[in-house]
């Protein structure tokens, strides 16, 4: 069974500045939906407001149809990944999959870079592994949704790969909502993509639509 | 369980101030001897006020991590909640142990270096 994500009308301001005006975004089970904006866009604001973390003067977030209030009170709906490392760094690696139930077997063999990392502290780690043991712990906990909100900042380009890879197998399991800046890598894993303009989102299905609409100049 | 457990390792985090707030009541009361009724309301409030200052740096400074807390299903409200209403039951327990049997300052003077030798131990094993 396919389950909908929807966030609509959604408007945000900032004292006289208004940053999002009725938004319209869908994500799906079963497809990662991409989301472009130049900064100050609203990117990351759109995804607080999905989540429930920031309040905006109209919003409508609902899953199947059904309006839900405070998402983030049901990670069985909706798992974030902010920009920055959320993990607690005094943690192990082995700690973190226990707290989200997660075999460390399963990740060795997903990413054999951790392989005898498991006693480690996750400050110990490269920032390109913190990064990817976070968007692991995200995508394989089980929930409905996943929003990532920059998940290729910090990852080398053999780690990018790895991810894009990793995230295509586990769409099978839940709906993406990524954000990131290395729009190439986010058209590759994406099925539909959104592109923030102005305070409103307009579905892209090519580069030059991205192109039109004054995202990249080819 | 795993409730439990992110909520002890959250409270492990600011207990050591918090539990330095209870001893400076407990020993305000001693110092007050038989006195030690009349600032019981004083010291109330002290508490709660610092409970609250605690708990908001706690907030400040942890506020990447608390997202952590949340995709595991534990609200900011749920963790102020369940370590807020823990230590102030310590401090209950200790105010009224204090009023009713008024123990020694000594055994207070123990438990304040066993605490602070475990923290050192724990610091320095991080």
């Amino acid at each position: 069974m396919t389950h909908i994500l929807e966030a609509d009308g959604i408007q945000l301001e900032f004292g006289l500045r208004r940053i999002l005006s009725d938004v319209y975004l869908k994500c799906e089970t079963g497809k990662i939906t991409g989301l472009l904006g130049r900064n100050g866009q609203g990117k990351s604001c759109l995804m607080n407001i999905i989540l429930g973390t920031l309040n905006s003067s109209s919003n409508s977030i609902r899953v199947d149809g059904a309006v839900t209030g405070n998402i983030r009170k049901h990670p069985e709906l909706l798992l974030y990944l902010p920009q920055f490392n959320f993990i607690p760094k005094s943690l192990k690696v082995k700690q973190v999959m226990d707290d989200f139930k997660l075999p460390y077997t399963d990740f060795e063999n997903r990413f054999p870079e951790f392989t005898a990392k498991m006693d480690q502290k996750v400050n110990q780690l490269s920032g390109g592994q913190w990064r990817t043991l976070e968007i692991y712990i995200i995508a394989k906990t089980p929930s409905l949704f996943a929003m990532l909100d920059e998940p290729f900042t910090h990852l080398n380009p053999i780690q990018i790969e790895k991810i894009k890879e990793f995230l295509q197998q586990e769409k099978a399991n839940k709906g993406f909502l990524i954000t990131d800046h290395m729009y190439s890598h986010l058209l590759d894993v994406s099925d539909t993509v959104y592109l923030l303009k102005d305070g409103k989102t307009h579905l892209t299905k090519t580069i030059d639509d991205l192109d039109m609409l004054g995202y990249i100049t080819l | 369980m795993r409730t439990l457990k992110l909520i002890t390792r959250f409270y492990s985090g600011i207990f050591l101030v918090n539990f330095l707030i209870t001893l400076s009541c407990v020993y305000s009361m001693i110092h007050f001897g038989t006195d030690a009724l009349e600032i019981v309301g004083v010291l109330f409030w002290f508490k709660v006020c610092l409970l609250a200052v605690v708990f908001y740096f706690s907030i400040t400074n942890n506020k990447q991590e608390l997202y952590y807390y949340q995709n595991l299903g534990i609200s900011k409200l749920f963790l102020a909640g369940t370590t807020s209403a823990f230590d102030f039951m310590l401090w209950l327990a200790f105010v009224y142990f204090q009023l009713r049997i008024g123990i020694p300052v000594y055994i207070f003077n123990l438990l304040l270096l066993s605490v602070l030798l475990i923290f050192l131990y724990l610091y320095y094993k991080k």
